[in-house]
């Protein structure tokens, strides 16, 4: 018997607890079961991994998936409503921008699920706010300040260490989704040359290490943060410089940001490191002002990065290990303004991308006509879609994370939900 | 005894150099390092006076000249529209590249300026406003606006908040990023309004949606023409409008009346003020007495300032030395201590955004978030990467390697540069939301490993700094005496042992021209003194202040 099914017999004898599979392995197993899971290939929930791509800005949903059947959707934007002919038709009531091409293409090999509506209640439209909403899972009355993908890696550090590189952000700073007791995940920007750049005549990085040691806590609280962050950066880096040497890709990426950023994420993802979460940010969305061609842009390089990220992962060998999980701050404002824009809304189409997924439209469809405040009225909790991924996909217990029970749907197909 | 309470009144407040260094630090930026012998040597009040009080003090910074002149767009979209398209094309090229070059001189002017100016705190708190009321050149893409707004900026550093806010809520820039410009009566943007209220004065939970919506028709009509506000009446709804429950027909100016009046405005300007200065989340004491201040002063900043840079909450140890610098700090600070020049723009600008603070760039509307944000894994090996590039004039390992189709060509031999300007355009790329990307840290290492000046092809682009320069007056110093000396002149703390020996280890380590241990400052090598600077540099605590 391997090690790793030695720990899965463990995991299943401990299932009775209520406890997210995995989380509570005792520290002297810990090791065994991380230092396996790299190496084991395949799908199952050990190597798992969630991409969550941020359309910062608040996207515009109604201009994203667009119900073309309703008039009152040609009524609210004269300027802006994308007219019937142009739309990659999906049913007889909802069609994608002509710019998602790419993303319909995924769509028709059964690797897209559009979630409809999806929103909380009382719904907050500063940027600020409601993105905080999404990163730390809170309803709109409370504020937390841990992150949900911080608390998932706080729950299962006992089954995957104190590794800083199981939540890579390719940001410049950690997002605060990122935050939670144990201070997981490092912020990455430009992988290829991440390092500690060391000094002339014995500058070297044992020294840099020597002089930064965070091993014992100071009176200073910023101190002794400026010197985790260090040890992280530092420990990091060792980690994906030896993984960025590995990868070799034969897919052409666009020449965006985005596409650069999920091309990283490939790398990563095909060099073996332990990330159980990625996360990427595309931005621009905040749309109050001649929204046309700058939406456009934004969702082709949305689509046509995803697209070429997913052809690359397939190749690769990995695709099934990965799911991508698209989210906005909120969406926009049914009728349009008079700068030729739209102001922040609420609900908001999700996209979840990957061959683990049971493609289709899911969700109800938000009316057009019964809106709070000229908004949609959300019809799917987005801490449902986290509570689904959380159990569904990465094998963890939902509640635990989110702190209450979330319906789940069912997003995730047969063949890849956990047991 | 209050937490605002004056220091003089304190009988066991003892005023001396770490104190005045910690006020230099915060209210300018730490430089020049001789001031703070200056400051210790007045007075409490005298030293906070001598920065808060600075009209006093003559201003000689040159203005920025012969910025491209903001257009009409009316009268633009007319000259375009009789020009061929391929004319067309070649003008609006041109003028993007010529907004370009501007910004990049705009960002130099100010840096410049942060360096040398004789009023800190003006500076200090012109960098406060720039990032409350955030404005971002990647929207508003005319540096003539930008430095407009930023004057306006400076004129009120310490000035009145009320006038301020006006000021900017009229400036052409504002009217631009927050699509007020665009705003009619027949359907009012809520861009301006709501960032009003929730960013720029009272914060979340002191308004209603319902206030937003009914403030924003008060701003219509509000826009501008080329750099000029104007008010266009026909597009005003001067209709019969309800906000913060009084009923009126009022306007934009009106509207900031009533928001000046809410008692929630003054005390989220304090709260950000003390978080700027000293601490994040100041008690509730604190935020009470600053508010009652400035209500009491009717909103003039400089009582504020004052009281804050008097109490003994603002030199309690809970604020010094605790602060993550600034980007802008780093930069500012790291050059004055080291008395060198800012390197050339490319390599300024580039290293400036990929530590996150490119100035006229603000992420968002909220500004640079600041604190623990300025730090992270991404940022520290980029101060690094700039103290070591300041110290040895040494480009990172692999920034060759990194996009080399993109390294522009060096200067020909007549000093001309065709290609350079290369270098800003490929580091234009859009720094976006809440992320700093991976072309931004890119650009810096491309601007590192070619410093090559578009703008001033005749300055010399020699090694930044001269240690042996520096070094001078220490040469028969004793190795150890250097390190203390060196640690008290740059770092806020002191270091440890086993820090210390670890700077001593790596200094020692080498030989003198006898095969003895190294044991005075003359023994040690040029690289030998880069690596132990640069060591210095990299710890932790000289990302303190």
């Amino acid at each position: 018997m391997s090690q790793r099914n030695l720990y899965t017999r463990r995991e299943f004898l401990r299932a009775g607890t209520m406890v997210a599979a995995g989380c509570m392995i005792p520290r002297f197993l810990v090791e065994l079961a991380s230092a396996t899971a790299s190496a084991a290939g395949g799908g199952s929930a050990g190597e798992r991994v969630l991409v969550v791509v941020q359309l910062a800005g608040g996207n515009d949903g109604l201009n994203t998936l667009i119900p073309y059947s309703d008039d009152v959707y040609y009524r609210a934007r004269p300027r802006l409503a994308i007219p019937r002919a142009e739309l990659l038709i999906l049913d007889d009531h909802v069609g994608l921008h002509p710019s998602l091409t790419e993303l319909k293409k995924l769509f028709d090999r059964g690797q897209v699920v559009i979630v409809e509506g999806v929103g909380y209640p009382n719904p907050n439209r500063s940027h600020f706010r409601s993105m905080e909403i999404w990163h730390t899972a809170s309803d709109s009355k409370t504020t937390l300040s841990s992150g949900w993908i911080g608390r998932y890696l706080d729950a299962c550090a006992a089954q995957y260490g104190n590794d800083p590189t199981l939540a890579i952000a390719m940001t410049g700073a950690r997002p605060q989704a990122f935050y939670g007791r144990r201070g997981l995940g490092v912020a990455v920007a430009a992988p290829g040359r991440f390092t500690w750049p060391a000094g002339p005549d014995g500058a070297n990085v044992e020294r840099f290490r020597a002089m930064n040691s965070a091993a014992k806590e100071t009176q200073n609280a910023s101190l002794d943060f400026v010197r985790h962050v260090m040890a992280d950066a530092v420990l990091s880096a060792d980690k994906i410089q030896a993984v960025t040497k590995r990868y070799k890709s034969r897919v052409t990426y666009p020449n965006t940001q985005f596409a650069s950023d999920l091309r990283n994420i490939a790398m990563m993802i095909a060099g073996g490191l332990p990330t159980k979460m990625y996360f990427v940010s595309l931005s621009g969305f905040d749309t109050h002002a001649n929204q046309l061609n700058v939406h456009s842009r934004l969702l082709k390089e949305f689509a046509e990065g995803i697209a070429a990220f997913i052809t690359d992962l397939e190749q690769q060998g990995q695709s099934e290990r990965m799911l991508v999980l698209t989210f906005s701050e909120f969406g926009r404002r049914v009728a349009e303004n008079a700068s030729g824009g739209t102001d922040h809304g609420t609900a908001e189409p999700v996209f979840i991308i990957g061959p683990g997924v049971r493609a289709g439209l899911h969700g109800r469809r938000p009316s057009l006509t019964n809106l709070d405040n000229g908004d949609l009225v959300f019809t799917t909790d987005f801490r449902s879609i986290y509570a689904t991924v959380i159990e569904d996909w990465l094998g963890a217990n939902a509640r635990l994370i989110l702190g209450h029970d979330f319906p789940k749907t069912s997003l995730v197909n047969q063949k890849a939900k956990t047991a | 005894m209050s937490l605002v309470a004056p220091v003089t009144q304190i009988p066991s407040f003892v005023w001396d150099t770490s104190k005045a260094r910690h006020l230099l630090e915060r209210a300018g930026f730490g430089i020049p390092p001789s001031a703070i012998q200056r400051l210790a040597a007045m007075s409490p009040q005298e030293a906070v006076e001598s920065l808060v009080s600075y009209e006093r003090y003559p201003d000689p910074y040159p203005q920025l000249q012969d910025l491209p002149p903001v257009d009409d767009e009316q009268m633009a979209r007319k000259k375009l529209s009789q020009l061929s398209a391929e004319e067309r094309q070649r003008l609006l090229r041109e003028r993007r590249q010529t907004e370009r070059e501007a910004m990049v001189r705009l960002q130099m002017w100010w840096l410049e300026r942060m360096r040398t100016t004789p009023r800190p705190l003006q500076e200090k708190m012109t960098l406060f406003w720039h990032g409350h009321f955030a404005v971002s050149a990647e929207k508003v893409r005319f540096a003539r606006l930008l430095y407009d707004l930023n004057t306006v900026m400076r004129r009120y550093a310490v000035g009145n908040f009320g006038q301020l806010v006006r000021a900017v809520g009229k400036s052409p820039a504002m009217l631009a990023y927050l699509d007020n410009r665009t705003s009619r009566k027949d359907s009012p943007n809520e861009n301006w309004a709501r960032e009003l209220f929730e960013l720029f004065t009272l914060g979340e939970g002191h308004y209603t949606e319902r206030d937003i919506k009914e403030a924003a028709r008060a701003f219509t009509g509000w826009t501008s023409r080329g750099d000029q506000f104007v008010f266009v009446a026909r597009n005003h709804d001067d209709g019969t409008k309800s906000i913060f429950g009084r009923v009126g027909r009022f306007d934009g100016d009106a509207v900031i009346d009533l928001v000046l009046q809410q008692p929630a405005c003054a005390e989220f300007i304090c709260k950000k003020l003390w978080t700027f200065f000293a601490y994040e989340n100041p008690e509730e004491e604190i935020v009470k007495e600053l508010s009652k201040t400035l209500r009491n002063s009717n909103y003039e900043l400089a009582p504020v300032l004052r009281q804050m840079f008097l109490s003994q909450a603002f030199y309690s140890p809970k604020a010094v030395a605790s602060q993550l610098k600034s980007p802008a700090q780093y930069v500012i600070q790291l050059t004055g201590q080291l008395g060198t020049e800012l390197p050339p723009a490319p390599i300024t600008v580039a290293a400036m955004r990929a530590m996150g603070q490119e100035l006229f760039h603000p992420p968002n509307v909220k500004g640079w978030e600041g604190g623990r944000s300025w730090i992270t894994t991404n940022t520290v090996f980029v101060r690094c990467s700039f103290a070591r590039y300041l110290l040895t004039g040494e480009p990172p390992q692999g920034a060759r390697l990194a996009r080399a189709e993109r390294i522009p060509r060096r200067p020909d031999e007549a000093g001309r540069n065709p290609e350079t300007s290369t270098i800003m355009r490929d580091a234009g790329v859009a720094s976006d939301d809440m992320t700093m990307s991976d072309s931004s840290i890119d650009a810096f290492l491309l601007a590192l490993a070619n410093p090559g000046l578009p703008r001033e092809p005749r300055q010399s682009v020699s090694l930044p700094f001269d240690i042996n320069k520096f070094f001078a007056p220490y040469e028969n110093w004793k190795v150890e005496k250097l390190v203390s000396s060196l640690t008290a002149y740059f770092l806020p703390v002191g270091l440890s042992d086993n820090q210390r020996r670890v700077l001593l280890d790596l200094a020692t380590e080498s030989e003198n021209k006898s095969g003895e241990k190294a044991g005075l400052v003359r023994d040690l090598s040029l690289s030998k003194r880069q690596a132990l600077m640069y060591l210095l540099l990299s710890a932790a605590e000289y990302q303190l202040c």
